[in-house]
């Protein structure tokens, strides 16, 4: 099935809107019937949209599905080829019960997207790569290589990427949002046409696993971007070729070989050659990866001898701990703003134009009104210095109103 | 515009001064949220529970009539539940809006609505009713701004009188 019908979900927006949040709510139509006081075919009726739906059914509808009454008017059909491309996914992965929530959940999100865009007369942001076919190449070597194209293509150089994020959504194109997983889940991927790849990455895990991760969910995007993915946190020894793949991909991406190496040689000289566990939490905090990550990729690039991580681990080293001695902590703060950029700055828009109501800021922001209001206040202002060198807020909301 | 005041002080306070009761739907009444206090340094969230006012006379909490629905489904393409639900209520009971937000009052005016009363101005003729010392009204302003993070637009007819009396003594 092609995307297009998948997005479309089938019928006229109302009926498809209907059918699909029944289904999230996890109701049957007889379920769904019997609540309303209708036969089922009538509801059957409603969702196929050969029978009108009464404004008290609507009302009714919407209290039965959780859903408020304006999402199910959207004049667009609802971005279901998300559950369809998880749902043979799910069917193989284990331990993914509280999953098809979490698909719902992607689901409307992307929904939030498509209506902002669609307010904002607006298309989706991003340049996409074309698909890169690695079949019959050895998985590391493929990933070195499409890591070095990448960042040529964006102009990163070889250095650690400071803003990974910013850089994937608008040089890459991709929808990342950051939701609450379970623990085992990593990240999820998904591509849909209408709105490109979509990531979700776990705000349960820290911020560098969740740079991992995102730098794992890039590479199936740029070599199998019609797969949907559910990445969960392994420590197998093996895993499949395309996780290897993923996974050296992300360690070359986020510390390219040949920077890692300047870095680390510029480190060592500067210690009288050797090398510890500080200047560890140091590079790791460089590159804005664990130093369990760091210390790994140092093992196969043979600038430290293998095993040390696990002699680190074994003498109790405490990654967290130490990094937090000499202030290097990074910001949580900033990133768990769990919205892409891009979302936040369309909704933000629409209402400094008096295009979108406080209510529907906040429905999109994912918050309450009150919430809305300090993201809002947040977005629209910048810190600088005055002429004569005071701090000052400049209210950027002024000169949009 | 019910945050804004439960931020500001007692909804029955205003009420009482202004010999109002203020009529909310249900749908907006959901949607109120949390104020952020300051505790210790923390943000910290107060519901801000309109249902306790609704068995006196300060508010009351309506829902729609069938009669009414249509106009709600049709204004629910625009705007929000809660803002559809009381734009739909003003128009068919006559009852007077209340609102600072910009597409609300657009649409209000759309619809050939009264102008709505906004937030600066009801706390105004609560203060010079109350006649509240200028201590007092800084306290209540500041209590807005921070507890439910509102400024007023640029384009209030009272932001004169937010800013005189929310300044530095």
């Amino acid at each position: 099935m092609r995307d297009e019908e998948l997005d479309a979900g089938g019928g006229p927006p109302l009926g498809s809107r209907l059918r699909a949040a029944r289904e999230a709510r996890g109701l049957t139509q007889a379920q769904a019937a019997a609540e309303l006081h209708v036969s089922r075919p009538l509801l059957i009726a409603m969702e196929k949209g050969s029978r009108e739906v009464q404004p008290a059914e609507l009302v009714s509808l919407a209290k039965l599905y959780d859903r408020p009454v304006s999402e199910l008017l959207r004049p667009t059909p609802p971005p279901v080829a998300i559950g369809a491309r998880f749902r043979a996914v799910l069917a193989s992965t284990p331990e993914t019960d509280d999953l098809p929530q979490l698909i719902t959940r992607l689901e409307e999100l992307a929904d939030n997207y498509l209506d902002l865009l669609r307010r904002a007369g607006a298309g989706p942001p991003g340049q996409y790569p074309p698909v890169r076919r690695i079949e019959h190449l050895e998985p590391s070597q493929a990933a070195e290589d499409l890591a070095t194209e990448e960042r040529n293509r964006m102009g990163i150089g070889d250095g650690p990427i400071q803003l990974l994020r910013e850089v994937l959504e608008v040089d890459a194109g991709l929808r990342i949002f950051i939701e609450p997983l379970p623990s085992r889940v990593a990240g999820l991927f998904v591509y849909v046409e209408s709105l490109g790849g979509c990531v979700a990455l776990n705000a349960r895990h820290p911020a560098e696993r969740r740079r991992w991760t995102l730098a794992h969910e890039y590479a199936h995007f740029l070599v199998s971007r019609e797969r949907a993915e559910v990445t969960l946190v392994t420590h197998r020894r093996q895993p499949p070729g395309t996780e290897r793949f993923a996974d050296a991909f992300a360690a070359n991406f986020l510390m390219p070989r040949t920077g890692l190496l300047r870095r680390f040689n510029e480190l060592k000289r500067s210690r009288g050659g050797q090398i510890t566990a500080a200047a560890l939490v140091q590079l790791a905090h460089t590159y804005q990866v664990s130093v369990q990550t760091l210390t790994l990729r140092l093992e196969d690039l043979r600038l430290v001898r293998p095993g040390t991580w696990d002699r680190l681990r074994d003498n109790n080293f405490q990654p967290r701990a130490a990094a937090q001695l000499p202030g290097l902590e990074t910001d949580d703060e900033q990133a768990a703003d769990s919205l892409p950029f891009h979302y936040r700055i369309l909704a933000t828009q629409l209402y400094a134009d008096g295009e979108i109501t406080e209510a529907q800021l906040a429905r999109y922001l994912s918050t309450d009104i009150v919430g809305a209001r300090r993201i809002y206040q947040r977005m629209t202002e910048t810190r600088d210095v005055s002429d004569d060198g005071a701090s000052q807020i400049v209210d950027l909301a002024e000169a949009l109103g | 515009m019910a945050i804004n005041l439960a931020a500001a002080t007692s909804l029955d306070q205003i009420a009482d001064a202004l010999h109002v009761t203020f009529v909310i739907v249900s749908q907006a009444a959901l949607k109120a949220g949390y104020l952020r206090d300051v505790v210790k340094g923390a943000v910290v969230l107060t519901l801000i529970n309109l249902g306790q006012f609704a068995s006196s006379e300060t508010l009351e909490i309506r829902e729609l009539a069938a009669t009414e629905l249509p106009l709600y489904l049709e204004l629910a393409l625009i705007v929000d539940d809660g803002e559809a639900a009381t734009i739909a209520l003003a128009i068919h009971q006559g009852v007077d809006l209340a609102t600072d937000d910009r597409r609300a009052r657009r649409l209000c005016a759309e619809r050939r609505l009264v102008e709505p009363a906004r937030t600066v101005a009801l706390l105004r003729a609560y203060a010079e009713t109350a006649q509240l010392p200028d201590g007092e009204i800084r306290k209540m302003l500041i209590r807005v701004r921070d507890r439910a993070s509102f400024l007023p637009a640029r384009s209030d007819p009272d932001m004169k009188w937010w800013n005189d009396h929310i300044r530095d003594a």
